[in-house]
């Protein structure tokens, strides 16, 4: 199972997404495990999930991330602005089963 | 204008960088946050005392006797009134947390050295005493440096393995426990050194030098009319090249703003004037719908817009909107590295922050009462409750239609922008469909 963790600083508009994104799963008839945490609880997830999504909110932190996860041949990328504020669940999920293919 | 953002975009990506990965920031950030819930549920204890209606007040009185606030006291001082207490322990721990230190041992030290350096005070036939002076809000500043400080001087030993050694096979548990003993003694030891040192000085304690000479002064300044506009200018324009910043900028002020708070609650309880307008609670009053109190554009949208994608963000984000969380329309609208909209995104809380600030100075509305709310309570309800009466309700309710107000003409300008984008789309779609039709026929 594809398993995506999106990250931002208190987690509350993430876990909106969150939720859009499984409904769009859940039409799909994907399996997924997707999550929404804080920041601060990026490095002791870094090896349960497969592929780390920052709100754009904190793209600031992407960088620095990215090179922590690369270590562990993992990717942290940032979600487009837009669909992040249009809450378009299907084509974020899409953007993230991309990035781990 | 574009250019303009892309300048702000360069020069403010690397500031929140820099305050998202500064380690002292995220400590002080945390503790704080972690302490919310303690303050929230003594401000609940503090409104059932407290709350400034005369005939709750009565019936209260006559309910349960001359006595039944004293009762409720009890919660609000083990929480507002041992503040610096927590502060002590909580910045420490969460600052050595982030260094990968011993966080437990590193918090008990930094309060331990708190307490050296806060003096026990002799009763006549009770003994020594710890009182509450500088236990609240007045010992916090000391409390945060403290906290810095023990963590610092931790480190220092642990980088240069200055540790007791264990031989093998000792448990884990048990070395852990040796590690702190070095680091341990010299923390204690040096608070004592300054503990005497103070002593020699005409102010006698820390407390009252850091106080006079720091904590006041710098108070003063970040809870003032102009510091509130700094604060939130500061949110607004960090915001507008999208960097999530009410955690980050609250993070630096917080500690003042609760010092105020904690005033207004101590003056609540003995039912004295409220002596401070700027508190946390003032702030939450003015981000109605989350940062640029984008609850007022909402309005605008709902009663204006004309566009299908304005009105779409619009509903979207309305639900989440009155809770405060606004990102949908920040992201969506969007007013993030949006040349038009960031005008009044930086404008209306700097507006809504003057005529709230006047309304209250004059009278026409309460002062915040001190009491916290989660962040997420909707606008007007929030008002309501942090002055206590109606008066607050009115002027979030004024604030949103002027700031429904300042927004409209620029949401005009991106609305009718859009609205012509899908008019042509619309009507090249039509077009095609009728060329289609002649194809086939």
């Amino acid at each position: 199972m594809k398993k995506i963790l999106l990250l931002c600083s208190a987690g509350m508009s993430t876990s909106i997404i969150v939720k859009k994104m499984l409904e769009a799963a859940d039409k799909k008839g994907l399996e997924v495990e997707i999550k929404a945490m804080g920041l601060e609880m990026f490095q002791e997830n870094l090896g349960n999930y497969d592929i780390f999504l920052l709100g754009p909110q904190v793209k600031f932190k992407r960088d620095e991330l990215n090179k922590i996860a690369q270590e562990k041949g993992k990717r942290v990328e940032v979600i487009n602005p837009m669909d992040y504020g249009m809450m378009k669940g299907d084509k974020i999920l899409e953007f993230a089963l991309n990035l781990i293919d | 204008m574009s250019k303009l953002i892309e300048i702000l975009e360069e020069k403010l990506v690397p500031v929140a960088s820099w305050i998202g990965s500064n380690k002292h920031i995220n400590g002080i950030r945390r503790a704080f946050i972690l302490m919310m819930p303690l303050l929230m549920i003594g401000s609940i204890f503090l409104m059932i005392a407290a709350f400034p209606l005369p005939a709750y007040q009565k019936f209260m009185l006559e309910t349960f006797g001359p006595n039944w606030k004293s009762v409720l006291d009890i919660p609000v001082d083990a929480t507002f009134s041992l503040i610096a207490v927590y502060v002590a322990f909580l910045v420490a721990q969460q600052l050595a947390n982030q260094y990968k230190l011993d966080s437990v041992a590193a918090g008990l030290l930094s309060l331990a050295s708190f307490l050296i350096l806060t003096p026990l005070t002799k009763v006549e036939g009770v003994g020594s005493v710890l009182t509450f002076n500088w236990l609240g809000s007045k010992g916090m500043f000391v409390a945060m440096v403290i906290g810095i400080f023990t963590v610092s001087i931790f480190r220092f030993f642990v980088n240069r393995n200055i540790l007791i050694k264990m031989p093998d096979g000792v448990p884990p548990e048990v070395i852990k426990s040796f590690e702190a003993l070095i680091p341990g003694t010299v923390i204690l030891s040096l608070a004592l050194l300054l503990r005497i040192t103070m002593m020699n000085t005409e102010y006698g304690t820390i407390h009252d030098f850091i106080y006079k000479m720091l904590a006041l002064p710098l108070r003063a300044l970040g809870t003032s009319f102009i510091g509130s506009l700094m604060t939130v200018f500061a949110i607004s324009i960090l915001w507008s090249v999208g960097i999530n910043s009410g955690s980050m900028v609250n993070g630096f002020v917080r500690p003042f703003w609760l010092e105020n708070q904690i005033d207004n609650i101590n003056a609540l309880k003995e039912g004295l004037p409220l002596p401070h307008i700027i508190t946390e609670q003032f702030f939450d009053m003015i981000w109605m719908g989350g940062a640029g109190a984008t609850l007022s554009l909402l309005l605008a949208v709902g009663i204006f817009a004309k566009s299908r994608h304005i009105k779409s963000v619009g509903a979207i984000g309305a639900v989440p909107g009155i809770f405060n969380i606004n990102e949908p329309i920040l992201f969506g609208m969007p007013i993030i590295l949006n040349p038009i909209m960031l005008i009044p995104f930086n404008v209306v809380p700097l507006v809504m922050v003057t005529t709230q600030y006047l309304a209250m100075s004059i009278g026409l509305v309460s002062k915040p009462l001190g009491v916290a709310f989660p962040w997420p309570t909707p606008a007007v309800i929030s008002g309501f409750l942090t002055v206590g009466d109606l008066s607050g309700a009115m002027i979030q309710i004024v604030n949103l239609i002027i700031g429904a107000m300042i927004y409209l003409p620029f949401l005009r300008i991106i609305d009718k922008a859009s609205k012509y984008e899908e008019d042509k789309v619309a009507e090249f779609e039509k077009e095609e469909e009728a060329n289609k039709e002649l194809k086939t026929i």
